[in-house]
Formats: structure tokens, sequence, C-alpha cells
């Protein structure tokens, strides 16, 4: 019994959590078998290529197009009874779809009416909250892509939803734009608890907001990882190269390195004390290692990423 | 629903595209009124060669029309040579079917700007029923016909009173009052119909031109040359049966039951296009 209310309130704790999602165009499969979880008040960073599948799946979470197979639970629930959590949803999929010959206010005036939110000043704050309270009765199209990102993120945040689906959304934006929008996302999270599944190609930022990453290549989930160990992964590392790896090692170790990885018979990464790396050059010389070179490399988030997705 | 509703109320009225349909509507119909006063004069010549003539109105717009296509405004014809009142002029040209071109236009506009702009992506996940989302549509035609069917005959009782008033005893034809009162609902369940028709393709096909063309096409009534065939293949009056066929029976002086068949005719077509339409809605992603 007992297990089964902790299985419970483990599965009430996420927001959303997939089941071998999949969907099938013709032949293709944009989505094959993703098993996704995004706990509650959490960030979580979906990264892949163009045509990876990561619409496809947003889309499929926001109940803008139906699964092949697998199955989709909404804050806890499952089956037909999880689409009547779609209205909690907030999105921003591809392009913001916004009517061109209407102002900002008038959009969002629209999609208030659809959701039936009749609060006096609402739109203003939401116009505010984007950076957007001064262009309200502008023309959207006299709107830069930015201007346009902003908007379609306060369409998204109208009616106060709990999860928020952004797919890009700080293409276009200029440097102060994005700052401006991951703050507004953070100030989301840690103000309204509100859970956000955002993708970019700007891996930096998205690292800056995510508190968890998923991988995913040509449809497939191929990897899920937390912020930690992405640092881990991602972390400055000390590359030696040196015709003897063999004598170099127990100089290693007694140097006090034990995290550390024979990369080939020439190179070896060690992840501890990078800054150390004139003693350690001096002791390994000392000790009759030749050295043939000794630096320290930085492995690069999108590196890391493209390794991971490369075919 | 009624948020739905409201959402597509308050989108018409900031659509100028719709406003502007329906000011080319209004100029359309200022023009076709200028030409009434050359067809009046030769119904007057008609009426001097025919002095003996049956006081009886006999209208042959009708006959004119069957087995071909295009649309004619045309002056309802009166064999005493007696210019038509109002009423009758109104009731011609909603037959000829000369405001449901403009409607259709209008309407593939309307629809086609949701798809194109993306905004449906905004409101279709939220909106707890999807296909309320088609539904909620049927009364954004709806205003739009009303609408229409109002400007037209504010437009032509003007144009023409300021047309034939120093020539001819131009009336307002308060006896067809009561007749007007049940076409004039029978029309606008056809032009509803139709424009149901026309609303699903434009979803379906999501593009303009394709939406624009098959209206036309139809208010034409190049489908109903078609449906002549059909009828000659399949030994059966099909023709009957479509919309724009009973459109342009419309007519004052028509007859009890084909206007009720063409009330029935208007209500199934009705129900089956927009149940279709929510029915695609639910079963197509929102691209």
């Amino acid at each position: 019994m007992f297990d089964k209310i902790a299985e419970k309130e483990d599965i009430m704790k996420y927001v959303v959590d997939t089941h071998g999602l999949t969907k099938i165009f013709g032949k293709h499969r944009a989505v094959d078998c993703v098993s996704l979880h995004i706990k509650r008040g959490e960030i979580y960073g979906f990264i892949g290529k163009n045509g990876a599948g990561k619409t496809t799946f947003m889309k499929m979470v926001s109940g803008l197009s139906a699964p092949t197979s697998g199955e989709i639970a909404l804050f806890g629930v499952s089956g037909r009874e999880a689409e009547k959590y779609h209205s909690r949803i907030g999105n921003l999929i591809e392009q913001p779809g916004l009517y061109e010959g209407m102002s900002a206010k008038e959009n969002l005036h629209l999609k208030c009416l659809a959701l039936g939110i009749h609060e006096k000043g609402y739109e203003e704050k939401l116009l505010g909250d984007v950076g957007l309270r001064d262009a309200k009765k502008k023309k959207v199209k006299q709107f830069s892509l930015g201007m346009k990102q902003r908007l379609g993120i306060a369409m998204a945040l109208a009616g106060r939803p709990d999860l928020l689906i952004l797919d890009e959304p700080v293409n276009g934006l200029d440097p102060q734009g994005i700052a401006e929008i991951r703050d507004l996302l953070l100030k989301l999270k840690f103000e309204k608890n509100m859970t956000i599944l955002i993708s970019s190609h700007i891996l930096e930022e998205l690292y800056k907001v995510a508190d968890i990453f998923g991988v995913i290549h040509k449809g497939v989930l191929i990897q899920e990882l937390s912020k930690e160990e992405l640092d881990q992964k991602c972390r400055d590392y000390t590359e030696i190269k040196t015709g003897d790896t063999e004598k170099a090692c127990p100089v290693i170790e007694e140097l006090g390195y034990h995290n550390y990885k024979v990369i080939t018979a020439d190179c070896i990464h060690l992840y501890d004390r990078v800054a150390e790396i004139g003693k350690l050059n001096m002791e390994l010389a000392r000790q009759g290692c030749m050295v043939e070179s000794l630096q320290v490399v930085q492995d690069k988030l999108e590196e890391y990423f493209l390794d991971l997705t490369r075919d | 629903m009624l948020n739905l509703i409201r959402m597509n109320l308050y989108r018409m009225t900031k659509t100028k595209s719709l406003w502007v349909v329906m000011l080319c509507m209004a100029a359309f119909c200022i023009f076709a009124c200028s030409m009434v006063t050359i067809d009046l004069e030769d119904m007057q010549k008609n009426k001097e060669d025919n002095l003996s003539g049956n006081l009886t109105a006999v209208y042959t717009g009708e006959e004119e029309e069957a087995g071909g296509f295009g649309i004619s405004v045309q002056v309802p014809a009166k064999e005493d040579g007696e210019i038509p009142t109002f009423l009758e002029f109104y009731n011609s040209d909603l037959a000829s079917g000369i405001v449901l071109v403009f409607l259709c236009i209008g309407c593939v506009i309307y629809f086609n700007g949701e798809i194109k702009s993306g905004f449906l992506k905004n409101i279709a996940g939220q909106t707890k029923h999807k296909p309320n989302i088609f539904v909620s549509k049927i009364f954004a035609n709806m205003i739009y016909i009303i609408g229409a069917l109002f400007l037209y005959g504010i437009v032509q009782f003007i144009s023409l009173w300021f047309m034939l008033k120093d020539k001819y005893n131009f009336r307002f034809g308060k006896e067809y009052m009561n007749e007007t009162g049940v076409l004039l609902p029978t029309v606008f369940l056809l032009y509803l119909a139709f424009l149901g028709g026309i609303s699903l393709v434009t979803t379906v096909l999501k593009s303009t031109a394709a939406g624009i063309t098959l209206g036309m096409l139809s208010a034409f009534g190049v489908f109903g040359s078609f449906g002549a065939y059909a009828d000659k293949l399949l030994h059966a009056n099909l023709s009957k049966y479509m919309v724009i066929s009973n459109v342009h029976g419309m007519l004052v002086g028509a007859l009890k039951e084909d206007i009720f068949f063409a009330m029935g005719v208007g209500a199934l077509f009705c129900l089956f296009y927009y149940l279709l339409g929510a029915v695609y809605f639910t079963k197509k992603d929102v691209v």
C-alpha cells in the first residue's frame, strides 16, 4: 500500500511524463519512443538539431498534434483525462502566431477572449512583463523579429499556465532581449513555480536557465542529464601528450591525481586541479617522463552536444 | 464556446479585409442600381407595345438560369411593364448569388487568416473542445451574412430611390413583406450552408486561392453544370439538392414547397459541413 502511495506521489511530481511517445509522418518517425519526465517547477532544456523532433514532441505535449503511439501524462493524469490539462499549458511553438494587421494589445486581447479572461489591465501587465508596454498600440507588421518573439511569449503566458512550452523563444532577440527573457523565465520559475520546457539553439543560453537537459537526435531521446552531470561532462581538463603513458600514470597517481583517463596510448586527460599545470609539468619532467604537450582544454557545451549528435 | 464566439466577433471587427469586401459589395450594388435605368427604359418600351397586357407579374429569371452558369443581376421582368418594387429587386439580387460571391471572398480570407498567421496554435491546445474552434465560426459566418444582407439592402434601397425617384414611381413593395419574411431566412440558411462548405474547403486545403476559386465557381453555378451531367447519368435530379440551385430559386413568387425544400437543403448542408469541420478539427494536427 505504501509503495502505491509513494508511486502516486512520484507521478504527481511530474508535470510531463511521456512513455514511448511516437509520431510517424508517412514512413518518417519524427519522434521515436520518447520517454521523458519533467518535474514540477523545473526548467527542461530540449536540445537537438533542426528536424530532430523537438517541435513535434512539443506539439504533442501541447495538444496540437496527436501521437501515433505512446502515452502522455500531464500533471499526474494520463489518457483522455490528460487532455483536460492542455488548458494549463501555454506555448510558443515555431514562429509566434500573430495577426500582422493588429496591434500587440489586440492580438493579446484575442487570446484572452478565447480563454475567457476579462481582467482589466491584464494585457498591459503581460506586455510589460515581456518589455512591450510601450509598443502595445503598434501594429505587429511593424515589429522586429525580436519584438514578435516577445509578444509570442506574452501570448503563451496568457491564462497563467502551469507549464510553459517554448520552442526557440530567443530566436532573433538581441543580447539584451535574451538576457531579459532569461530573467523572465527564472522569475517565473522561482516566483510562480512554473514548469518550463524550452528548446534553443543557443546552448550557452539554455545552460544558464535549464535544470535538466534532454538531447534528441533523429526522433530519439539519446541522453537526459542534470546540470551537475553536464558540468561534469563539460568541465575543463588538462591534456597531457606524452610518448609513454605507462610511465606517466604512476607519477600522476603519486601527485594525488585520481580522476584521470587514458584516452589513447599517448594522451591522458586529468580532470582535477587544472590550475596546477606548471607544477605537474615540472614533476613529470623531474621523473623523466617526456611531455610533448601540456594544455588546459575547455570542453565547450556546444562541442559536447555536437559529439553526441554526430552521425 | 462563448469565449471563442466572442473572440471571433472581436476579430471580425478588426479584420480590415472583411470591411473592404463589404465596401466592394456596396460599390457593386451602387453600380448595378445605376444600370437598372437602362433596363427600365426597355421595360417602358414593352409597356407601350403591350398596353392590353396581363397585370400579373411573370418572372423569367429562374428559367434563364437553368442549365447555364454565371451570375446575372437582372431587373425582375414584369409583363405589365410596371417597374418592380424594392423588395423584388432585393430578392432578385440575393437569388442571383452576387452577394454570395462577396461573402465567399470574405469568408475565405477570414478563415485562412487564422491558419496562415499561425494564431490557431495559440488557442488550439488550450481550448477544451477543439471542434468548438470550427463550430464557433458558424456565428462569425452568421454575423457576416446578416451584415452583408443588411448592407446590401440599405445601399440598394438608397441607390434605387436616388436613381428612379424623378422618372418612376419607385415603391418599397409592402405587399411582398410577408413573402420576403420567408425568403430571407431561407436565403440566410442557404448562404450559411454555402459558407460552411467554403470554410471547410479552406480549412482543409489551407489555401486562399483554392478557397476563393472553388467558392466563385460554385456561386457561378459551374458545379450545377456538373450536376446536370450527373442527372443524366443517374437519371435523377441531383441539381435540385444543390445549395446554389436553391439559392437561384429564391425569387418573389417562388412556390412555398420550393422554399421549404430549400430550407431543408440549407439546414442539412449546414449540419453536414459544420459537423465535418468539427470532426476534421478533432482529428487533424494543428500545424
